[in-house]
């Protein structure tokens, strides 16, 4: 009983410090969905057709050094 | 097999007929469970299970008739769909677990006001493991799905193996969490830390897990680059691993085959030191090596910049690999365990300071040349302070595992602090700085929405995370003295 009135102050602590970290979350969620719609600073990137990691290897299988 | 590029290649269509098939089946179990319950909590969980694979079949019925405007199994395309929802998921059942802690931490902070005792699944006994699983399994898990279905097409150059059995991994899982969150609230548990979800929950996982490392070995098989990166090698310890402690772990008899209840094969210390086991290499593989795989890819993409060592990022794979699954033991200082399998999982947990430290330099060291990052991008700061979080949290814990400091940090919220500077700080910042870099590359944008929001989010959930850490070491020294 003591020990737990002993905690009490650091268990309000410790809910502030969840409190902001959900908080963080809830920030970065919204930044997400804000980002797949395309707003803010989110522009369309131009396809680049020179790059060539874009889509898998087309090569069918494992060739040996050319 | 091969054709020009531009025209279509049709992958793997029967494993429609095949996932459409095996969910038919388990949709029939589900029927006559819930049929012949013998109980009320049982009789809800197959409800549960017919309604969301119900969902999944007749979504899978409308795929395949070509319904949905998309040609599922195109191979001269990487499967980006499955990661975007594995992205959404993660985020979802992020802000669910993170409220449920939150919850529940006033629920502690203050016992009197938030106890309902009309309302039994409100209790904290419920809500913890609910808490624990939906961060853990639910946002970590997904984090994990969705970046190693990302990371290995990428680094293997070749779209994911098995066609759908790909999404069977990814709708499978998330009807887990669903089965094992409700059954939480109806009080159905097998009392296991982290492992609480009932038999046939855990079989439906094991069906579900084994399927995921078929889908990631068959990706490593086709692969179109001769060389495995070390990425991929984190990932399928984390799978491996996973599968053999679920199994392990959950060897249990059902009372009924149609009861949520069932009983544990081992007993007395043997249960106990399987379950510590098992509870501390979830900790090893579920949220160190899942994410360092993460680590090796993210951020060397991230800041442009090779791996710092790649011999250092094998050494401390194997070691780390060989090392964390024997440091069990230290959660059962001063038990019925015998005295020499204690001092042998402390001296494991005190030598895997250095692999966990491994792990670390390589990935601080990888941004040699591209330190200004640190100022420049919020993203790659997140994703370094997880990593000096990882460092503090692989200090403590061989420090906690000493037997003379668990004398006095056992049973107290040193325990809770430590395992949240590990969560929030490297397991939390980490997936976060993931998911920041994902989503611009997954829907092809320039950036990010809005770079000061990231600046917002890191600097409010830093300060979370060190008022959390300083309180639960204030109250747990403390109470570790009284």
């Amino acid at each position: 009983m003591e020990t737990v009135e002993a905690k009490h102050i650091s268990y309000i602590i410790r809910m502030v410090g969840g409190l902001l970290y959900f908080a963080g979350a809830a920030i970065m969620s919204y930044n997400l969905i804000r980002t797949a719609l395309g707003h803010g600073e989110a522009e369309d990137l131009e396809p680049n057709a020179n790059d060539t990691y874009a889509n898998p290897e087309p090569r069918a299988a494992l060739a040996p050094a050319e | 097999m091969t054709q020009l590029d531009g025209t279509i290649q049709r992958g793997n269509n029967t494993s429609i007929i095949a996932v459409g098939a095996l969910t038919g089946l388990f949709l029939l179990f589900a029927l006559l469970m819930g049929s012949f319950a013998k109980d009320a909590g049982m009789e809800f969980q197959a409800l549960t299970f017919m309604g969301l694979a119900g969902a999944f079949l007749v979504g899978t019925a409308l795929w395949a008739g070509g319904l949905v405007d998309r040609d599922p199994f195109d191979e001269s395309e990487y499967e980006n769909t499955l990661v975007k929802f594995g992205v959404a998921a993660s985020m979802f059942w992020g802000i669910a677990g993170l409220l449920v802690g939150v919850i529940i931490a006033l629920q502690l902070t203050w016992p009197a006001v938030f106890y309902f005792p009309e309302l039994g699944w409100t209790n904290f006994g419920r809500l913890r493991p609910l808490h624990t699983s939906a961060v853990i399994f639910a946002f970590g898990g997904n984090v994990l799905l969705a970046t190693s279905f990302y990371v290995v097409q990428r680094t293997c150059r070749t779209r994911l193996a098995g066609g759908m059995w790909a999404w069977f991994v990814f709708w499978g899982y998330q009807i887990f969490i669903v089965l094992a969150a409700t059954g939480y609230l109806m009080g159905i548990t097998q009392s296991k830390e982290y492992a609480e979800p009932e038999w046939y929950v855990d079989l439906w996982l094991t069906l579900v897990w084994v399927v995921y490392l078929l889908v990631f070995l068959g990706t490593l098989w086709k692969r179109k680059e001769p060389h495995i990166y070390v990425a991929n090698w984190f990932y399928l310890s984390f799978i491996v691993t996973i599968a053999m402690l679920h199994i392990v772990n959950n060897l249990s008899i059902p009372v009924s085959l149609t009861g949520s209840k069932s009983v544990q094969v081992f007993a007395g210390v043997q249960d106990a030191m399987t379950q510590w086991w098992y509870g501390h290499n979830a900790v090893g593989f579920f949220l160190t090596t899942g994410f360092l795989a993460i680590m090796y890819y993210f951020i060397p993409k991230r800041v442009n910049r090779p791996v710092y060592s790649y011999r250092l990022s094998i050494v401390h794979f194997w070691s780390l690999i060989f090392i964390y699954i024997w440091a069990g033991p230290h959660h059962l200082h001063y038990t019925a365990l015998p005295q020499w399998a204690q001092t042998l999982g402390m001296t494991f947990s005190i030598m895997l300071w250095m692999p966990s430290w491994g792990g670390m330099i390589n990935g601080v060291m990888t941004l040699s040349g591209a330190w200004d990052k640190l100022r420049t991008d919020p993203v790659v700061r997140m994703m370094v302070v997880s990593l000096a979080f990882y460092g503090m949290a692989t200090f403590e814990g061989p420090l906690m595992s000493v037997r003379a400091v668990n004398s006095l940090s056992h049973y107290t919220e040193w325990g809770i602090g430590h395992v949240h500077s590990g969560a929030l700080g490297w397991v939390g910042y980490i997936s976060f700085g993931a998911l920041y870099c994902l989503v611009p590359w997954l829907y092809k944008k320039k950036g990010l929405f809005s770079k000061s929001l990231v600046e917002w989010h890191f600097w409010i959930s830093t300060i979370g995370i060190i008022f959390y850490m300083i309180s639960m070491w204030f109250a747990g020294i403390m109470e570790g003295l009284m």
